[in-house]
C-alpha cells in the first residue's frame, strides 16, 4: 500500500479509536473518579493498568493472533483497534477528568434547570449550543489526544502486520531510505498531527485564559462526589475496566509467563541481554530525571493558574513529543548529522534528548495533575509539623508529606520510567553503537515469533524494570525527607 | 518553607541528571578504543563470535544492530551518511549488495590479510574492498502438511492462485538480493509485471522473512519464499516444513554471502584488520555453520566438520548465481521499489 494511502487508512483508524474511545471514557469516567476511599484507588489502578503495560508485551502475545489472521485483514484491524482503543481510553478517561473545564459545573447545573422545561427542538438546540461551549470542548481535547496517541503509534502496528504509515516510514527509515526522503514522506502525517495539535492547544488556550478557567473538575474529585450515573451503566463501566485489564495486561503477561520456566536457564547464561538491560535502565533513568529537571522551571508555583504565556510555552515544549517518537526520532537524526553536532551522533547524547522531549509531555501533564490534586491545606500542616521541636512529631510530619506530595512524584517517575525504557522507535534510531537497548534487542526477537527462550527474556525485562521501580520505591521516601525509622519513632510516641 | 523540600530534591535531580549524562558520555565504548562494528547480521549469532573475537584478542567492540526487518540496508545509508565523519570501523554485512554500493562510492578500505586468501574469488573484490564468508540461500520454506516438498508441486503452486503463498515486502534483505537478480536476467519490464502479477494473484506479503517462515510453520500458508537461516529456525523448532532452493530459469540457486569491509578513515586500522581476519577463519565459518541459522561456509573446510544439513546447502551454492556485478541493477531496481512502497503514486 503506498504511503498517501496507508496516511488515509491511519486517519481512519485514529479517528474510530478516538472515537470510540471518547464514548467509553464518559462512562468510565464516572465510575473511576467519582467518589472516594480504597475502592477508587482499586479503580484508578484498573483504568490505569492498560495503559502502562508495555506494548511490546502486548504487541508480542497478540502476534500470533495477528499471524493466524494475515489473510483476514478486517478482523486482524479489528484486533489491533480493540487493543488500541482499551490502551488508550486512560488516557481520554484523565484528560476528561483533569483539563481545565471551559465553564464550572455550576454553570452547567444552572443550564441543566434553564433547559429541564425545553422541550423539542428548541432544548436540543440549546443542549447542543451549551455544549459546544462547554463539556463539548474537553470532550474534543480529549479524543484529540487519542487520535493523536493513535495516529503515531508504531511499536504494537509492527507487531500485529498492521498496515500503517509509521510502520512504513519507521521500516523505510531503518531499511535505508536516505534521512531526507524519510523526512519529506513524514511531511505530511506531520502537518495532521501540527493542524490538530494547534487546534487542541487553542481550545486549551481558551478554556485556561478565560475568566475563571481553572482545574474545576479537580477540585470537585478530591472530595466524595455522588454519581449521577445508574447502576446499569457503572455496571457496565467497571466490567468493560476489567475486560481491559483482562486483555491488555492479564493475556499477555500469561502467556510471557506460562513458558518462561523452559527459557529461564537459556535467558539466565545470557549475558548479552543483562547487558541490555543495563543500557536501557541507566538511559530510561537518565531521560526520566531529565524531563522532569526540565519540567520544573515550566510550571508556575500554583499550578491551577497557568497564564496564557506560560501556557503557549508549556505547548511548545510538549510539541516535539506529542507529534510522536517517530517524527521526533527523525528530526534528531537530521539534527546530530549537521556540522558541529555530528560528533555528538555517537554518544548517547541524541537518545536521551529524544527519550527526554517524548517524556515531556506526559511529565508536564501529570506533573500539573499531581500538583492541582494536593490538598493544600493539608499539605501546608503536615509541612509545619516537620518543623516542629520534638523528633517524633517532625517525623510524623515528614511522613505525612510524603503520603500527601510524595507518592504521587513516586507513582510519576515509575509511570515516565516504564515510557522510556520500552520505548522502541527511537531506541532503534538513535543509540549510539556499543548500546543495544533491551527493547531493540526483544522487538529484533520477536519476528521470529513465540519461544520459550523468548518469553523468558521478555519476563527478565518486565522483572528487571519493576525490581528498579521497587528500588526507587524503598529509595523515594529517604530521598524525599521521611525516614522509616521516623515512622517507627511515631509509633513508639504513640 | 513549603517549596524547601522541593528545591532540595531539584537540586538533586538535576545533579543527578548531569552525572548521568556525564557518565553516559564518558564511559560509552566508543568513546574509548572499542573497536566499533556495525553489524548487520542477527544478533543473536554474531555476537557470540565478537565476544569470542574480544576474548581472544583483548580489543573490546562496540557493536550497533539492524533491526531485523529491516536488514543491512540501515546501516548502509548510516554508514553513507557518516562518510566525512566515519564512527564504524568495520561493517559486518548480512548480504552484499549493499557492501557493493559501499564500495563503489569509496567507503571501504582495501586489506588483502590471511582471511582474504581463504576466500574463492567469486566472493570477494579484487581489491580486497570486501570479502564475502558464510553465506545463505534464498529457500522455498514448504509447510509439508499442507503441500508437496518438490520443485515441481511448487511451481504448481506458484502458477495458481498465491493467496496461501507469503513473500517479503522486497524493499530489504535477500528478497530485494532476489529481485536484483531477476532484474538483471529478466530485465526491467518482465520484472514489473511478475512483480504485478504476484499481487494480482493476492500472494501474502509481509514485512520480513521471519514473518514468511512464521506464517508458514503455522500452517497459515502453505509456501513461503525466504532464507535458509530462518527455514532452519522453524525446522529446529520441529514445525512440518521442508525447504528447497529457489532458482532461476538458468537453474542458478541465489548465494547471499555475509560480507566484512574497513571503513575508510578508520583510526583502528591493526584492530579492523585482525577483525576482518578473524571473521574469514575457517574458525569462524564454522561457528556460524554449527549455529541453529546454519551457515555455509564459503573457505575451504573439511566436509566432516559440517553438520549434514549445511553439506547439503554446500551443494546448492557450488551453482549460485554469480551476484558481484550486481550493483547497477540493485540501484535501478530499489529506486524502482521505493517509489513502489514508499513514495505513493
Amino acid at each position: 500500500m503506498p504511503l498517501l494511502d496507508e496516511c488515509g487508512w491511519s486517519v481512519l483508524r485514529a479517528l474510530v479509536v478516538a472515537l470510540t474511545a471518547g464514548l467509553l471514557s464518559a462512562c468510565v469516567r464516572e465510575l473511576a473518579l467519582v467518589g472516594g476511599g480504597r475502592s477508587r484507588r482499586w479503580l484508578l489502578a484498573l483504568l490505569v493498568t492498560p495503559f502502562v503495560t508495555p506494548v511490546l508485551l502486548v504487541g508480542y502475545a497478540y502476534s500470533n493472533t495477528a499471524l493466524a489472521l494475515v489473510r483476514h485483514p478486517g478482523w486482524k484491524e479489528l484486533l489491533y483497534v480493540g487493543l488500541l482503543t482499551m490502551r488508550l481510553v486512560p488516557v481520554c478517561v484523565l484528560v476528561l477528568a483533569f483539563a481545565p473545564a471551559p465553564v464550572s459545573p455550576e454553570a452547567v447545573f444552572c443550564h441543566r434547570l434553564v433547559t429541564r422545561t425545553r422541550r423539542g427542538w428548541r432544548g436540543l438546540a440549546s443542549r447542543l449550543a451549551f455544549a459546544l461551549h462547554g463539556p463539548a470542548r474537553t470532550w474534543a481535547v480529549a479524543s484529540g489526544l487519542v487520535f493523536l496517541l493513535a495516529f503515531s503509534e508504531t511499536e504494537m502496528a509492527a507487531l500485529l502486520y498492521i498496515q500503517s504509515w509509521t510502520v512504513s516510514v519507521f521500516d523505510a527509515q531503518t531499511g535505508g531510505l536516505a534521512l531526507g526522503e524519510s523526512l519529506r514522506f513524514g511531511a505530511l502525517p506531520f502537518l495532521i498531527e501540527a493542524a490538530l495539535l494547534i487546534l487542541l492547544m487553542a481550545l486549551l488556550f481558551r478554556a485556561v485564559s478565560a475568566e475563571g478557567g481553572t482545574w474545576v473538575e479537580c477540585r470537585g474529585s478530591r472530595g466524595k462526589r455522588r454519581s449521577g450515573v445508574s447502576h446499569a451503566l457503572r455496571g457496565g463501566a467497571l466490567a468493560y475496566l476489567v475486560v481491559a485489564v483482562i486483555v491488555v495486561t492479564l493475556v499477555p503477561a500469561g502467556i510471557v509467563l506460562r513458558s518462561v520456566g523452559i527459557g529461564l536457564a537459556t535467558v539466565l547464561r545470557t549475558p548479552v541481554l543483562w547487558q541490555d538491560i543495563a543500557v536501557s535502565i541507566m538511559v530510561a533513568a537518565t531521560a526520566v530525571v531529565l524531563a522532569l529537571v526540565g519540567t520544573r522551571p515550566l510550571l508556575p508555583r500554583d499550578a491551577m493558574r497557568l497564564s496564557g504565556q506560560r501556557f503557549a510555552c508549556l505547548c511548545a515544549v510538549a510539541l516535539p513529543g506529542l507529534l510522536g517518537t517517530l517524527l521526533l526520532g527523525l528530526v534528531a537524526l537530521a539534527l546530530f548529522q549537521c556540522p558541529g553536532l555530528h560528533v555528538l551522533s555517537a554518544t548517547p547524547v541524541p537518545l536521551l534528548l529524544g527519550l527526554c522531549l517524548a517524556l515531556l509531555p506526559f511529565a508536564l501533564v501529570l506533573e500539573v495533575l499531581r500538583r492541582v490534586s494536593e490538598p493544600a491545606a493539608a499539605l501546608h500542616a503536615a509541612e509545619l509539623l516537620t518543623a516542629a521541636a520534638p523528633e517524633t512529631v517532625r517525623a510524623h510530619g515528614r511522613r505525612l508529606v510524603f503520603e500527601l506530595r510524595g507518592r504521587a512524584g513516586l507513582w510519576l517517575v515509575c509511570f515516565l520510567f516504564i515510557m522510556a525504557y520500552f520505548d522502541l522507535t527511537l531506541a532503534a534510531m538513535l543509540a549510539p553503537p556499543g548500546a543495544t537497548c533491551v527493547s531493540v534487542r526483544l522487538y529484533n526477537l520477536m519476528h521470529y515469533g513465540q519461544t520459550p527462550v523468548l518469553s523468558a527474556m521478555v519476563a527478565m525485562a518486565l522483572a528487571a524494570a519493576l525490581a528498579t521501580l521497587l528500588l526507587a520505591g524503598i529509595v523515594w521516601p529517604w530521598a524525599a525527607g521521611w525516614r522509616p525509622s521516623g515512622r517507627a519513632a511515631v509509633e513508639h510516641g504513640k | 518553607m513549603r517549596q524547601r523540600p522541593s528545591k532540595g530534591m531539584a537540586v538533586v535531580a538535576g545533579a543527578g541528571a548531569a552525572f548521568l549524562v556525564t557518565i553516559c558520555c564518558l564511559l560509552w565504548p566508543s568513546r574509548r578504543d572499542a573497536l566499533v562494528v556495525y553489524c548487520a547480521h542477527d544478533s543473536v549469532y554474531s555476537q557470540s563470535v565478537l565476544d569470542d573475537f574480544t576474548k581472544r584478542t583483548g580489543i573490546p567492540v562496540a557493536v550497533k544492530f539492524d533491526t531485523e526487518a529491516t536488514k543491512s540496508l540501515g546501516l548502509v545509508e548510516l554508514l553513507l551518511r557518516e562518510k566525512n565523519h566515519p564512527h564504524c570501523d568495520v561493517f559486518w554485512n548480512n548480504e552484499l549488495l549493499g557492501t557493493l554500493d559501499l564500495a563503489e562510492q569509496g567507503l571501504l578500505e582495501p586489506y588483502r590479510g590471511t582471511g582474504f586468501e581463504r576466500i574463492p574469488a567469486a566472493f570477494k573484490d579484487t581489491d580486497g574492498r570486501w570479502v564475502g564468508f558464510a553465506g545463505r540461500l534464498r529457500v522455498y520454506i514448504v509447510n509439508t502438511t499442507k503441500a508437496t516438498p518438490t520443485p515441481n508441486a511448487v511451481a504448481t503452486t506458484l502458477n495458481g492462485d498465491l493467496s496461501r503463498v507469503a513473500i517479503a515486502k522486497p524493499l530489504f534483505g535477500t528478497t530485494l538480493t532476489q529481485y536484483c537478480v531477476l532484474w538483471q536476467l529478466w530485465g526491467e519490464e518482465k520484472l514489473k509485471a511478475w512483480h504485478r502479477d504476484l499481487r494480482q494473484r493476492r500472494i501474502c506479503e509481509v514485512l520480513g522473512n521471519s514473518t514468511v517462515k512464521n506464517l508458514v510453520a503455522e500452517g497459515t500458508c502453505d509456501l513461503g519464499f525466504t532464507d535458509s537461516d530462518d527455514a532452519f529456525v522453524a525446522k529446529d523448532e520441529g514445525k512440518p516444513v521442508a525447504l528447497l532452493p529457489v532458482r532461476t530459469d538458468t537453474g542458478a540457486t541465489i548465494c547471499i554471502p555475509n560480507t566484512v569491509g574497513i571503513i575508510k578513515g578508520t583510526r583502528r586500522l591493526d584492530a579492523a584488520q585482525k577483525l576482518v581476519d578473524f571473521l574469514l577463519s575457517e574458525e569462524c565459518e564454522l561457528a556460524l555453520a554449527r549455529c541453529q541459522a546454519r551457515q555455509v561456509p564459503l573457505g575451504p573446510v573439511a566436509p566432516d566438520k559440517l553438520p549434514a544439513e549445511v553439506q547439503e546447502l554446500s551443494q546448492w551454492v557450488a551453482s549460485g548465481y554469480p551476484l558481484t556485478d550486481l550493483a547497477p541493477a540493485r540501484r535501478a531496481c530499489l529506486a524502482w521499489l521505493k517509489s513502489e512502497y514508499v513514495g505513493g503514486r
